[in-house]
């Protein structure tokens, strides 16, 4: 209860007194004067700590003599334990040495109070002074400058902490900071000053610190951090240097605080200097055995080039990783810049001289606390005992990092046990590779989607790969199993199985296909950027056409004769569309003798494929997200008919090629095709077949291009297209160029916009397949003008359309919108003219 | 964290401090952790210069440890050290210390850290206190921590012994010999050696090693594994011993200034006095230099 | 398909001589100073000293083999002085099947299911009781 009360006095000069804190005095000894012998120790006010705790941290014991600087050492020792507010030593006349301690208080509770903009518990990890440790001023004066720190880093530079203590009995008290948080100091105006070679908008894209606006609610980098100001100054620097601008320097940049503490005013001060074009280039090196022609091949800066800063880097690493491959590892290459002002040239001159003789003495690998050592030490170029290279180190890192298990990589140099010896530390910051996620999408072609996956991409810490997945739409629903080992038998060869059940609804084409299949595949190196893979497919499908038909019975003929022997029918005696009574046979569509041979039901019943097949794929794109540069080709070949009901061979192909237009615009040109053939006089089966459309051809809907049956008696679709089912195609070639348009918005927004065009075929069938346009009969005439067309229409013409596609990485999960005019079709195509998707993964 | 739920409802009751320590020791026995330090908290907190205080800081720390809260029981730890290292109580903080590493120490393939760190609190333990039952207790853990120290050095070099990288491995079962003596990795660290070397060529440093193996671990597989390639090489003269000379090459001339008389192994056979090794065997792992990864 | 050539161990700079010392008159410094430090001390005594160079070629899935290897190994007297010099190569090399058996260590194996959810924070605090030394 006596707490509460005690509060009601002013804490504010409390902590005043508190500040005359002396240095500690000793009494009782004169500087001349011979020092006496210490009898005992004796220690006074201390309420908390023992004597005997006191004693042990003084350096005299009873029987030493009581000299001057060992008692001064004694009073420091126990002053920066930090326990005692004031010490005073006093060596009495019989010899007692008397410690009167006055102990630091001990805190009761700390209270924050006024912060709104920051909640309690994230101020509380940082302060130090915490419930039941010791008080001291040091402390609180630490702890203030924290929670001002806190602050400014959300941005907030005018709060002002005040320190208060209030005392309360048994040499206790109650720490309370006010905090007055201030208004948020955003960044009103970023000016440039002496730039004339580009424009201050374009500079302001260079720089990471952006003005504060009100429709950047995502964006953290528009407060003011200084630090974030000097990371500014070095991007402003790289992107002159690309430039040609080697003189380049910031002169200044100040941020100035409006009178009201509101915003910062930044202004950068510039000198650009002239632009260099590059004269000769050369490499001179001492190392007798290297040519210094041939090196010079490994440069791309040719004379009369605009210099820039990044070429001459990438031109460094070129060289060493050159000499490195040709034996000399241990190699130090320096560039070296002559400017002469007059011509604006600078030539670059490499030196390449022998560097120090280093080897890696040991490896240490360090924070893997899941992923297994050898998971990490196979992806080290670099073993014990060879020599240092620091290409092959970087490499290393990159390679550990692209594993995709860690947030964070470092490889550290630390001396080794010889001057010739070093020791890599490598350390990884272990990040959570396990994803739990579900999934709801919608889409215009499957209306609903649900996604429920689990997977770890490190699983044991063994690098083995395990996903688990079951995927339900209005159209498809599958559960598949997927593990990958990466190093199988110790080897540079992934290997892994997959396991799934699929139940698939192509109303397009009218049938329902059920599978259950097992895979096994394996991939490995086949070079620098090329990677092959084997793959073996066992597949059991049930494919079933759930629709009805119906066949008009002339009278006095024995309805069984129009079905397939062995199925149920009914006869229904109905009226037919001109109103007269007409008995007619209903039974499933293809149990009827005419509807056997349509191309639909051919592919009716269960079979069993047995598939192996190779693919061999190259990418140098620069990012495999969001490419600007390269190409990425893969060509594949698989063979069904090892055992099994179905013999087919299949043959893909797909290519893409990224180019950076001008000022941020990115072309990409892409070609798919891809044929498959039965042999063995077997035909290729509906299901294996091509189907394109949608997301693989942009304007027409999935499966909208290709070969289509138009069954007797169809007719027009609202949109006036031939309703008829698409039934595949042998063959297709599809090609799109696309150019990206570079949008105003920041890229941490993750929009990318692009114009495109799509054009290709698909098509050519099996001559079974189009038996049916011999019979006359079959032939139909759905747009009721009188000519009648094929039921199986089925021409290579060339389909083509062009539109905009917009996708967003909105915090929900990945947002798709095409929009797309088809230029060229044939009538029996479908087309679809806006087509969204989205889908989210939580 | 779980443990401020506690204190919210104690907060503000002031207790006598036997009750309230009381209440908290029978939690402790409940098994109900969470509740026993949020008690142990509030003794300290409201009766900070009682000799109760002291116990309860340590009972806190205990409770922290038995609910393998590691981190905040090393914390609580560290604050009844600083503050009464002279207590009758220090040994048993700092051997409480001590197995808040031990306890966490993860298998040979992943980081040592903890390892290191039960290294260094356990040998704390040893020197301050030498004579107490926790010391006792922290010199057994000790081996078993060196022990597991080396099987880490093992699993590296078994590693690179796989990938064909003789120089990697033989350095790293060398450290195990050299630093590790008394761990039961040495067997195998020998025979590996013999298997590196003969991959290698090098015979006679094969055969040291298989002398010191056989002199050393003669009962051990290992031994029989080591004895076994000699012998599938040729390498076993008529006696059954391991053949001092080297295998006889058939492109002789290429070896320079081969010094026929070369005191090569002749004092290390297996019957003759213990090699080098054997000597040291028996030295006490403590005062050998930390055995860091 | 490409295979990716490495080389491995101590360098020999292109053009450099063999490694070699004068018995008797070379001591432990000299070598030390023209070569640097060995590869290797012998295992059991101090005076044998290996430099190892070897190249190894892997190509696309299959096991890297060793494509060439030279060990130079100089044995000194008590004194430091070199005694003679000895010369390996790939051809002295011995096909080895490795042991796989490996001497048992303990401490605390993630178990599968720890693995798959225990994706909160790196140490899973899981409150095991059984006794397992150490770890436990």
């Amino acid at each position: 209860a006596n707490a509460q009360q005690a509060e009601t006095s002013s804490p504010g000069e409390a902590l005043a007194n508190l500040d005359a804190q002396s240095g500690g005095r000793i009494l009782g000894i004169a500087p001349g004067e011979q020092a006496p012998i210490i009898q005992s120790i004796a220690v006074r006010g201390n309420q908390r700590i023992e004597g005997d705790t006191i004693a042990s941290y003084l350096v005299v014991q009873p029987g030493d003599r009581a000299d001057l600087q060992l008692l001064d050492l004694g009073l420091k020792t126990l002053f920066n334990t930090g326990l005692f507010a004031d010490v005073t030593m006093e060596m009495q006349p019989n010899g007692v040495l008397l410690i009167d301690v006055r102990e630091n208080p001990i805190v009761n509770r700390v209270i924050l109070d006024g912060n709104k903009r920051v909640k309690d518990d994230k101020l509380t990890e940082e302060i130090r002074l915490t419930p039941r440790s010791v008080f001291t001023r040091a402390k609180v004066q630490a702890d203030v400058q924290r929670i001002i720190e806190v602050y400014r880093r959300t941005g907030r530079f005018a709060t002002v902490v005040t320190p208060k203590v209030t005392p309360l009995e048994q040499n206790r008290v109650d720490v309370i900071y006010e905090i007055d948080e201030g208004p948020k100091t955003g960044v009103a105006k970023i000016n440039f000053v002496g730039n004339t070679v580009f424009t201050d908008a374009e500079l302001r894209d260079v720089i990471l610190t952006s003005e504060s606006r009100w429709w950047k609610i995502f964006s953290s980098h528009s407060n003011y951090d200084p630090d974030r100001l000097e990371y500014d100054r070095d991007l402003l620097r790289q992107h002159y240097a690309r430039h040609g601008y080697a003189d380049f320097q910031v002169v200044s940049a100040i941020a100035e605080l409006t009178p009201d503490r509101e915003d910062f005013f930044i202004t950068f001060t510039v000198e650009e200097g002239p632009q260099y074009t590059v004269g000769d280039v050369r490499v001179k090196t001492t190392l007798a055995k290297l040519d210094e022609r041939a090196l010079e091949r490994f440069i791309n800066i040719k004379p009369g080039d605009t210099y820039d800063g990044e070429k001459v880097e990438k031109a460094v690493e070129s060289i060493t990783f050159a000499t490195g491959a040709t034996g000399y590892a241990f190699v130090d290459v320096r560039p070296r810049l002559e400017r002469n002002r007059e011509a604006k040239t600078i030539d670059i001159t490499f030196e390449v001289n022998e560097g120090p003789r280093v080897y890696v003495e040991r490896i240490n690998i360090k924070g893997n606390t899941r992923t297994l050592d050898k998971v990490i030490r196979r992806e080290i170029r670099i073993a014990e005992g060879d020599a240092f290279n620091r290409v092959l180190v970087d490499r290393s890192k990159t390679r550990i990092r692209a594993l995709g298990y860690f947030g964070e990589v470092e490889i550290e140099e630390k001396p080794g046990s010889a001057p010739d010896r070093t020791v890599l530390d490598v350390s990884v910051e272990e990040r959570s590779t396990g994803s739990f996620s579900v999934g709801v999408g919608i889409s215009s072609t499957e209306n609903f989607i649900v996604d429920f996956s689990i997977e770890e991409r490190n699983l044991m810490g063994r690098g083995q790969f395990l996903r688990f997945r079951v995927q339900a739409s209005s159209r498809t629903r599958q559960v598949d199993l997927r593990f990958t080992q990466p190093y199988f038998l110790d080897r540079n060869l992934a290997a892994g199985f997959s396991v799934f059940n699929q139940r698939t609804d192509f109303r397009e084409s009218g049938f329902v296909r059920d599978r259950i299949g097992f895979g096994l595949n394996a991939g490995f190196q086949v070079s620098e950027y090329g990677r092959g893979g084997l793959q073996y497919l066992l597949t059991y499908d049930d494919v079933t056409i759930d629709l009805t038909g119906t066949a008009t019975l002339p009278d006095g003929t024995d309805p069984a004769s129009l079905v397939v022997p062995g199925s149920s029918f009914e006869v229904i005696d109905t009226t037919d569309l001109f109103g007269n009574p007409v008995t007619v046979v209903r039974t499933d569509f293809c149990d009827l003798v005419q509807n056997s041979l349509t191309p639909t039901c051919e592919s009716e019943g269960e079979f069993l494929t047995s598939l192996v097949g190779y693919s061999l794929s190259f990418d140098t794109r620069d990012d495999p997200i969001d490419p600007t540069r390269g190409w990425r080709f893969s060509f594949s070949q698989a063979v069904a008919g090892l055992g099994g009901d179905v013999n087919y061979h299949r043959t893909e192909f797909s290519g893409a090629y990224y180019k950076r237009l001008w000022r941020g615009f990115i072309g990409a040109m892409k070609l798919r095709g891809g044929y498959v053939d039965g042999f063995a006089g077997d035909d290729v089966r509906l299901s294996d077949r091509f189907f394109e459309g949608a997301s693989t051809f942009r304007g027409f809907e999935v499966a909208g291009v290709g070969p289509r049956f138009i069954q007797r008696g169809a007719g027009l679709n609202r949109d006036g297209e031939i309703i008829g089912q698409s039934i595949g195609g042998k063959v297709y070639a599809i090609g799109s160029a696309e150019i990206l348009l570079p949008l105003p918005l920041p890229d941490e927004y993750g929009i990318r916009a692009a114009l495109f065009t799509d054009f290709g075929t698909v098509g050519l069938v099996d001559d079974r397949t189009k038996a049916l346009n011999e019979n006359l009969d079959f032939w139909v005439d759905p747009d009721g003008d009188g000519i009648f067309i094929k039921p199986v229409q089925d021409d290579l013409s060339l389909r083509a359309s062009a539109g905009v596609s917009v996708s967003w990485d909105s915090p929900f999960g990945p947002v798709r919108f095409d929009i797309a005019k088809v230029l060229r079709k044939e009538e029996y195509d479908r087309t679809e003219g806006f087509r969204f998707s989205a889908g989210t993964n939580f | 964290c779980s443990s401020s739920g506690g204190k919210k409802k104690f907060a503000y009751v002031e207790r006598p401090v036997e009750v309230l320590y009381q209440q908290a020791t029978d939690r402790l026995e409940r098994k109900r952790y969470e509740e026993a330090v949020a008690l142990f908290e509030e003794v300290e907190r409201q009766h900070p210069y009682s000799s109760w205080a002291r116990r309860a800081m340590l009972m806190r720390a205990f409770a922290y440890y038995q609910n393998n809260d590691y981190e905040e029981a090393l914390g609580a730890l560290d604050q009844f050290i600083t503050l009464h290292p002279g207590n009758k109580d220090a040994p048993y903080a700092y051997y409480l210390k001590a197995m808040c590493y031990y306890e966490r120490i993860t298998d040979v393939g992943r980081d040592q850290e903890h390892t290191n760190n039960a290294v260094a609190a356990l040998n704390d333990v040893i020197r301050r206190y030498p004579n107490t039952e926790y010391a006792r207790d922290a010199r057994l853990k000790l081996d078993l921590t060196y022990d597991h120290l080396a099987g880490k050095e093992m699993y590296v070099g078994r590693f690179y012994l796989k990938q064909n990288k003789h120089i990697a491995a033989i350095n790293r079962f060398r450290t195990v010999i050299e630093n590790y003596q008394t761990t039961s990795h040495v067997p195998e660290a020998l025979h590996r050696l013999v298997e590196a070397y003969l991959e290698l060529g090098i015979v006679d440093e094969a055969m040291s090693a298989a002398a010191v193996l056989g002199h050393n671990y003669p009962g051990t597989k290992w031994y029989e594994d080591s004895y076994r390639l000699f012998a599938r090489h040729g390498l076993i003269d008529g006696s059954g011993r391991l053949a001092m000379r080297r295998l006889p090459r058939d492109d002789s001339k290429k070896r320079k200034g081969r010094d026929e008389n070369a005191p090569a192994l002749t004092d290390a056979g297996p019957a003759a006095e213990p090699s080098p090794v054997a000597e040291a065997l028996p030295v006490d792992p403590l005062e050998r230099p930390e055995g860091g990864v | 398909c490409v295979s990716v050539r490495s080389s491995h161990g101590y360098v020999l700079e292109r053009g450099e001589t063999e490694l070699t010392a004068r018995p008797g008159i070379d001591t432990k410094e000299s070598v030390l100073a023209k070569y640097g430090e060995p590869s290797m001390i012998g295992a059991f005594n101090e005076n044998s000293w290996y430099y190892m160079a070897s190249t190894e070629q892997s190509r696309a899935f299959f096991r890297p083999e060793t494509t060439s290897r030279s060990i130079v190994a100089f044995r000194f007297d008590e004194e430091g002085f070199v005694k003679n010099v000895e010369t390996y190569s790939l051809e002295d090399g011995m096909e080895i099947n490795l042991v796989s058996r490996e001497t048992p260590t303990r401490g605390k194996e993630l178990t599968f299911w720890e693995q798959l959810l225990g994706n909160v924070g790196q140490l899973p605090a899981l409150t095991d009781q059984q006794q397992q030394v150490p770890g436990r």
